[in-house]
C-alpha cells in the first residue's frame, strides 16, 4: 500500500469517526431515554386484532397470558 | 434637555417620548457599532447608521474605528454634555441578517422615532435572532463548493469528491469552533483535511479533472468578506481599518495555503 493511500485512509477514518461521534451525540441528545437494545415481549411489538388492550382494566402481569 | 435649545424645525422631528441622555445614547451606540462591525459591516455603513441614530434624537456622534476597538463621542448640543465610550470589538460570526436588521433599525429610528426602551428591546431581539442552523450550513456549503467546482470546469465525479471533501472540512471547522480552537489553526487543519480527501479523485483514478477537485475543495475557507470590506474601507479612506482587515484576511489565506500545500505534498500532487 502506498504512502498516499495510507494517509488518505487515515484522514478518511478520522473524518468518519468524527461523523459517527457527532451523529451518536445528536441521537443521545434527542432520545435521552431510548435504549439501543431492549428485551421485550412479542405482543408489545405485534398486535393481532382481537388481542386485549393493555390500557383497559387488565393488570400488566395478568395480561401476560397466565 | 435637547428640545429646549432646538429651533422650531428641528423640534418637530424630535420623538414624542423623553429623549435619552447623552450618556445612555453613547452606551447604546457603542454596543450598536461594535455589533454591526462584528457582523461584517463596512466602516462607511457604521458611520452612517450611528450618525443617523444620534441625529434622530438631536445629538451628534463622532467615532473613530480601529481594528480592535471603536471609540464613540456623543455630544448633546442643548446641554453641552458630551460622553465618550471606547468599546472592544468582540468576535461574532458574520451575519447578513444581523447586519440588515441593525441597518433597518437605524432607518426606523430616523423615520418613526420610537421610544428608547423599544429601540433597546429591538436591538436585543436582532442580536439574539437565531442563526442559520448548523445542519443546513453543513449541507449548503459543500453544495456551493461543488457548484464552484463545476464553474471551474470540474466533471461530475470531481463535484461529488469536492462535496464530500468540503463536508468533512466544514464539519471539522464546526467541531473545532465549538471547542474554541484558534481560528487560524482551524483553517490549517480544515484545508489539510479537504485537500487530502479531494485527492481521492486522482488517487483512485475516478474522474478526469482531479486538479480542479483539489483546487476548489478549500474555497469555502477563503476570507471573502474581510477582503471585500478592506477594499471598501480603503475607498472610504479608512486606511487603518482597511489595513487591519486586509492583514487578517491575508493571515487566514496564508493558513489556508499552508494546509493545502501540506495536503498536496503528502498526497504527492505537484503544484504547477
Amino acid at each position: 500500500m502506498s504512502t498516499q493511500l495510507i494517509i488518505w485512509c487515515s484522514v478518511a477514518a478520522i473524518v468518519l469517526a468524527a461523523i459517527v461521534a457527532r451523529v451518536a451525540a445528536a441521537a443521545r441528545r434527542h432520545h435521552r431515554h431510548m435504549h439501543i437494545i431492549e428485551i421485550g415481549r412479542e405482543w408489545e411489538e405485534i398486535y393481532i386484532p382481537g388481542d386485549k388492550l393493555i390500557k383497559d382494566d387488565f393488570d400488566y402481569d395478568e395480561f401476560d397470558g397466565e | 434637555m435637547t428640545s429646549t435649545t432646538m429651533n422650531s424645525t428641528e423640534s418637530k422631528q424630535l420623538p414624542p417620548y423623553p429623549a435619552p441622555t447623552a450618556q445612555s445614547m453613547c452606551a447604546f451606540l457603542a454596543e450598536y457599532a461594535t455589533r454591526l462591525f462584528s457582523s461584517g459591516a463596512t466602516c462607511i455603513r457604521l458611520e452612517k447608521n450611528v450618525t443617523r441614530i444620534a441625529a434622530a434624537f438631536g445629538m451628534e456622534a463622532e467615532m473613530s474605528i480601529l481594528p480592535r476597538h471603536i471609540s464613540i463621542s456623543v455630544v448633546c448640543p442643548g446641554s453641552g454634555h458630551s460622553f465618550t465610550s471606547v468599546s472592544a470589538i468582540r468576535e461574532y460570526p458574520i451575519s447578513f441578517a444581523v447586519n440588515a436588521g441593525l441597518s433597518r433599525l437605524s432607518w426606523d429610528i430616523a423615520d418613526n422615532h420610537p421610544d428608547f426602551s423599544i429601540i433597546q428591546q429591538r436591538f436585543a431581539e436582532i442580536c439574539s435572532s437565531p442563526a442559520v442552523p448548523r445542519g443546513a450550513l453543513l449541507l449548503l456549503v459543500p453544495l456551493a463548493n461543488a457548484a464552484f467546482c463545476r464553474l471551474f470546469g470540474g466533471d461530475a465525479v470531481a463535484m461529488a469528491v469536492v462535496f464530500a471533501a468540503t463536508y468533512a472540512g466544514y464539519l471539522f471547522k464546526q467541531l473545532l469552533g465549538e471547542r474554541g480552537i484558534d481560528y487560524r489553526l482551524t483553517v490549517i487543519i480544515c484545508a489539510f483535511i479537504s485537500s487530502v480527501l479531494a485527492a481521492a479523485d486522482g488517487l483512485f483514478g475516478l474522474g478526469t479533472t482531479p486538479q480542479i477537485a483539489v483546487g476548489t475543495a478549500v474555497l469555502y475557507l477563503v476570507p471573502g468578506i474581510p477582503f471585500i470590506n478592506s477594499f471598501c474601507d480603503m475607498l472610504d479612506r479608512h486606511y487603518l481599518c482597511a489595513f487591519g482587515r486586509m492583514t487578517h484576511a491575508l493571515v487566514i489565506t496564508a493558513c489556508l495555503s499552508l494546509g493545502l500545500c501540506g495536503g498536496m505534498m503528502l498526497m504527492g500532487l505537484s503544484m504547477f
